[in-house]
């Protein structure tokens, strides 16, 4: 989903280092800022009835200028909090954050901006409409609080009303809209006063399935034309994939990795990565050889050795464990079994998914999970081989690294 | 939720909790110190010893006070929770015809004056000359006595009268959100109406049943003009009665009337606390207890069993409203007392319109609780936020403190204030200050309970995306906060009103010819046996009462209520406690779901 000119190149082990600048800017407009925010070593601990739990343990980042980031990572991992470092909301106990070049906050040094003076807009994850007053006066308030003049307001809450889609409904009080209105108000809120940054909190999980779809499809449009630097928060790797520039995956208040969707689901680092992320299967194996710049990988169940990728600080030895990630759109499945080359399993649950069947296949006593098109039927209990498409394929270590 | 650390405006802040010293802390303080000297004298110096209180447990008098006032409180719990539960039970499940009415006017014994019910009961119940001895009389053909008033009874009835409404209230409520399903499923299951009623419904309400049942044993606690009214003729006395008269009998006794207060206090406190941890964090959806459809499948009752239980809580009104009204605006016409009518006359209204001492008293009522409401919300709201911001060192304690009053009898805060207004440099005793600075300190817990009830409503998110916005503190508070819980903070306001005006007992030591309120002036009026102009006085004031009830209603509105979706059955100027947790739909943030773990 990247558009080529913004994207930037991956920093693979997550840490902040400069991106490059970008090429093809053509002369007379001044480069895009690639450290247009950056987020260096947040440590940030929360302290219950004498319990210290740390969020987030040396988060560092960079975004890049009009570039959309999204934090991805399961419920709990940190995500709100760096948001809410990054908005101002909350005081990191170390580390710095700068936006456009200026310190917001730096905890070593002290210094602190305060909130309403970071010319950031921020959706929250509950909307936080104001109920007392109308829809026009939540969007307006940002403007009257940079003293903007009455007819100025109105204009301009006019046009980002107009652009969401609620010119018409000015006047009426949040309650009086439904849930996919008022969370149109609150990103109109965020963006009205053209901030800086734009901070989305799982903007889309309050919706139900359908309205998340379609609102997915019209947030994408209107991030795109808007073109604000953009920190989005979401657990749902759909949702990442489909609307980021680029994508930092969090998990236990630690970056795993940061790169553009297609480098996350292609080229995970970590085994959790892989799995967070379209629900890789992992597959044990051992090193064979080493070709092309990668390594041969037998699976434990038999078949072939596949050429596989190791990520690029790490360098399996043949003879190592490893695990090789299987997509389970890339499964091969032929019916029988003793197909040379190939893994045999048994087919134990199918179900159908409209576009095609999910399989769960079990190989010994391991699933894999398994996507095929409608007309590779199979019944629960018959002999299956198995072979995988895609190579080279990732190849992640067998146990996660700080397990 | 985390925010950041308070950079607020210290100076208020740090003023809001100090002045809880010289209010609360101060005067309480003095009254246990005073309490433990081996003098009698507010004014004199003592040593400190723990005699008093040996003392106190040895005098029969006392003990028999101490007693009454327990036995009262228990009877008063048992019977206002047998009739709380059974007319909450029929409003929200028999639902009989006009149970919205009645669900509307069950409040309204409770604001009422109980000093002035006491009188009217008096009026009709006592055993020479009272209304309903005279009329069964008249009936019978020759003079009977069926009823006194004046007995122990008469006067837990009284009291009882006002504490229907805190078990109802509670009850209804729970009962209103109790999802139906669950009793469906108890249906289903193969429970009958009895069974589901004994092992579904009722468990489910049991806590807010009892938290009702504290309020009224608490509320008997209290209860002071009930036993002082009732209970005179046949020398029935009270920790409280006892209290008064230590003080206005000489010889004064300060020591002994306070160890006494600090007797029922150290009770009245723990029973508070105890309904607290019932209540617990329960949240009452809803005040008046139709919310939520109700539990359907239990209102299979015929018209005509619907129509006989809707005696009982029409029988209970009448009880407790109208019949004491009616008799009270029935002397108030006559010359003289009489259950006959001979004649009906506004001679009496005239003399109260015409009388100076009457106005002054009106007007002291007026300036002091006007002036103590003003002062209370002020003060109060500057403390809920400072609490709802800081979470400082014993932030907690100063709630607990903040909140305290509200479980100290009013006679005992007026003895604790008796010690203030006695050794201040500056003479405060036999003025308004002192009597506004009891109302403060009595009923601010009120006004605090109904602001922080609304503050928490307010979802810290609804700040921060002001802050996000670009307003600073100052400005969030004002912009958000302050539209935001305005209804409660009037509302509030209104109930301080409503209970300074109307009190008696905090007063009653306080209050002399130069502080006279309006209900002093009843009292002492009442003292002198002038029934007629007593009902007219107490008819004045309750009007006064019932204008400021209709007020509170109309100011404790939502402030923008200009949808039809809204709910228009908002709780306005109801009991503060009830109003805890109960969410007014202009407050809740639009989509509740938060993420968890904040
Ligand atoms: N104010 C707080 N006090 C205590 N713990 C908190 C607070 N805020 C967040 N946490 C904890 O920090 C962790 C990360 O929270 P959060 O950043 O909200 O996660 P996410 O947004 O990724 O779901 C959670 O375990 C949460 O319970
Ligand atoms: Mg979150």
């Amino acid at each position: 989903m990247s558009t080529g000119s913004r994207t930037t190149a991956p920093h693979r082990d997550g840490s902040a280092g400069p991106a490059p600048v970008r090429q093809g800017q053509p002369d007379g407009e001044p480069a895009l800022d690639p450290d247009y925010v950056r987020i260096e070593s947040l440590f940030k601990q929360f302290s219950r009835t004498g319990q210290a739990t740390r969020v987030l343990n040396d988060v560092s980042l960079t975004i890049g200028e009009g570039e959309l980031l999204t934090l991805l990572g399961p419920s709990g991992c940190g995500k709100t909090t760096t948001l809410r470092c990054v908005a101002g909301l909350e005081r990191p106990d170390s580390g710095a954050i700068w936006v456009r070049g200026a310190p917001v906050v730096d905890a070593d040094a002290g210094s602190f901006v305060p909130p309403e003076a970071r010319r950031i807009g921020m959706a929250f994850q509950s909307y936080a409409l104001w109920p007392h007053m109308s829809v026009l006066d939540n969007v307006g308030y940002p403007l009257r609080m940079r003293r903007v003049r009455r007819e100025g307001i109105r204009r301009r809450a006019d046009e980002i009303l107009d652009r969401v889609g609620l010119g018409g409904k000015l006047r009426r009080f949040p309650r009086e809209l439904s849930g996919g209105e008022q969370q149109r108000v609150a990103l109109a809120r965020a963006v009205v006063a053209n901030p800086d940054v734009l901070l989305l909190d799982e903007p889309l999980s309050n919706l139900d399935a359908r309205l998340r779809q379609q609102t997915l499809i019209w947030l994408v449009a209107l991030l795109r034309d808007l073109k604000i630097t953009t920190i989005y928060v979401t657990h749902d790797q759909s949702e990442a994939l489909a609307i980021s520039d680029q994508i930092a995956v969090m998990h236990g208040g630690v970056i795993l990795q940061r790169g553009t969707p297609s480098e996350v689901y292609d080229h995970p680092l970590t085994r959790f990565v892989a799995e967070f992320i379209g629900a890789a299967n992992l597959l044990p194996g051992q090193v064979t050889a080493h070709r092309d710049g990668g390594c041969e990988v037998l699976p434990a169940a038999g078949g072939q050795p596949y050429l596989a990728l190791p990520p690029a600080d790490a360098h399996p030895a043949s003879g190592d464990e490893v695990a090789l990630v299987v997509r389970p759109e890339k499964v091969v499945v032929q019916p029988g079994h003793d197909r040379p080359g190939c893994i045999d399993a048994v087919v134990n649950v199918r179900v159908y998914s409209g576009s095609g069947w999910q399989y769960v296949m079990l190989i010994g006593d391991q699933e894999l999970r398994v996507d095929t098109a409608v007309d590779q039927v199979f019944e629960r209990g018959n002999p299956v081989s198995l072979s995988f498409d895609g190579a080279p394929l990732p190849l992640v270590s067998h146990r996660e690294p700080h397990e | 939720m985390a925010t950041p650390r308070p950079s607020l405006h210290l100076l208020p802040a740090a003023l809001a909790v100090l002045a809880l010293i010289p209010v609360v802390v101060l005067p309480l303080a003095y009254l246990v110190y005073g309490s433990t000297l081996d003098t009698e004298s507010a004014t004199g110096a003592g040593r400190v010893t723990f005699e008093r209180f040996g003392e106190i447990a040895g005098n029969a008098d006392y003990r028999q006070g101490i007693l009454n006032s327990l036995k009262l409180a228990v009877a008063t719990g048992v019977g206002s929770c047998i009739i709380g539960v059974l007319i909450a039970w029929i409003v929200v499940h028999v639902r009989p015809p006009g149970r919205n009415v009645i669900d509307a006017l069950m409040i309204v014994p409770f604001f009422l004056s109980s000093f002035v019910l006491a009188i009217a009961w008096a009026m009709l119940g006592n055993p020479n000359n009272g209304l309903i001895n005279g009329w069964i009389s008249d009936l019978v053909g020759r003079d009977v006595v069926p009823l006194s008033m004046y007995s122990f009874w008469g006067i837990a009835f009284v009291i009882m009268t006002g504490t229907v409404p805190f078990v109802y209230m509670l009850t209804a409520a729970a009962l209103g959100s109790t999802d139906p399903s669950l009793e469906e499923a108890a249906a289903m299951s193969g429970a009958g109406r009895v069974r589901r009623l004994r092992t579904v419904t009722l468990p489910l309400v049991a806590p807010s049943i009892l938290a009702g049942v504290f309020f009224a044993v608490v509320f008997a606690m209290e209860s002071f003009a009930e036993p002082a009214i009732l209970g005179a003729s046949i020398r029935y006395n009270t920790v409280l009665t006892d209290i008064y008269l230590a003080v206005e009998n000489f010889p004064i006794k300060y020591g002994t009337a306070s160890a006494l207060a600090v007797v029922v206090m150290a009770i009245t406190v723990v029973l508070v606390f105890v309904q607290g941890k019932l209540l617990g964090n329960r949240s009452f959806v809803s005040l008046s207890g139709k919310s939520g459809s109700g539990a359907d499948i239990s209102s299979g009752y015929g018209r005509r069993a619907r129509l006989a239980l809707l005696l009982i809580p029409v029988g209970y009104l009448v009880l407790a409203v109208v019949l004491p009204m009616l008799a009270l605006a029935l002397i108030s016409l006559q010359p003289f007392a009489s259950p006959q009518i001979t004649e009906l006359t506004l001679q009496n209204y005239e003399w109260f319109f015409s009388d100076e001492a009457n106005l002054r008293a009106l007007r002291n009522s007026g300036i002091t609780s006007a002036a103590a409401a003003v002062a209370s919300m002020l003060w109060m709201f500057v403390l809920a936020y400072a609490l709802r911001r800081s979470r400082f060192w014993g932030s907690r304690v100063v709630g607990y403190v903040a909140l305290l009053p509200i479980a100290v009898p009013g006679v005992v805060i007026g003895v604790a204030l008796l010690w203030i207004s006695l050794r201040s440099p500056v003479l405060i005793h036999g003025t308004l200050i002192i009597i506004a600075l009891a109302y403060v300190a009595r009923f601010s817990p009120f006004v605090l309970r109904s602001i922080t009830a609304a503050m928490t409503q307010v979802d810290v998110a609804l700040e921060e995306s002001a802050r996000m916005s670009g307003a600073g503190e100052g400005r969030v508070l004002r912009d958000i906060i302050f539209p935001l819980i305005r209804p409660s903070l009037l509302s509030g306001g209104v109930i301080f009103g409503l209970f300074s005006l109307r009190d008696l007992n905090t007063v009653v030591l306080l209050s002399g010819p130069t502080n006279n309120t309006i209900s002093m002036q009843i009292w002492s009026m009442y003292e002198n046996a002038q029934l007629p102009l007593v009902a007219a006085t107490a008819v004045v004031q309750s009007s006064i009462l019932l204008a400021l009830v209709v007020l509170g209603r109309w100011l404790g509105r939502a402030p923008t209520v200009r949808s039809s979706t809204v709910d228009a059955d908002e709780p306005e100027a109801s009991y503060p406690s009830r109003r805890e947790g109960g969410s007014p739909a202009s407050l809740a943030s639009p989509a509740l779901a938060r993420h968890g773990g904040r």
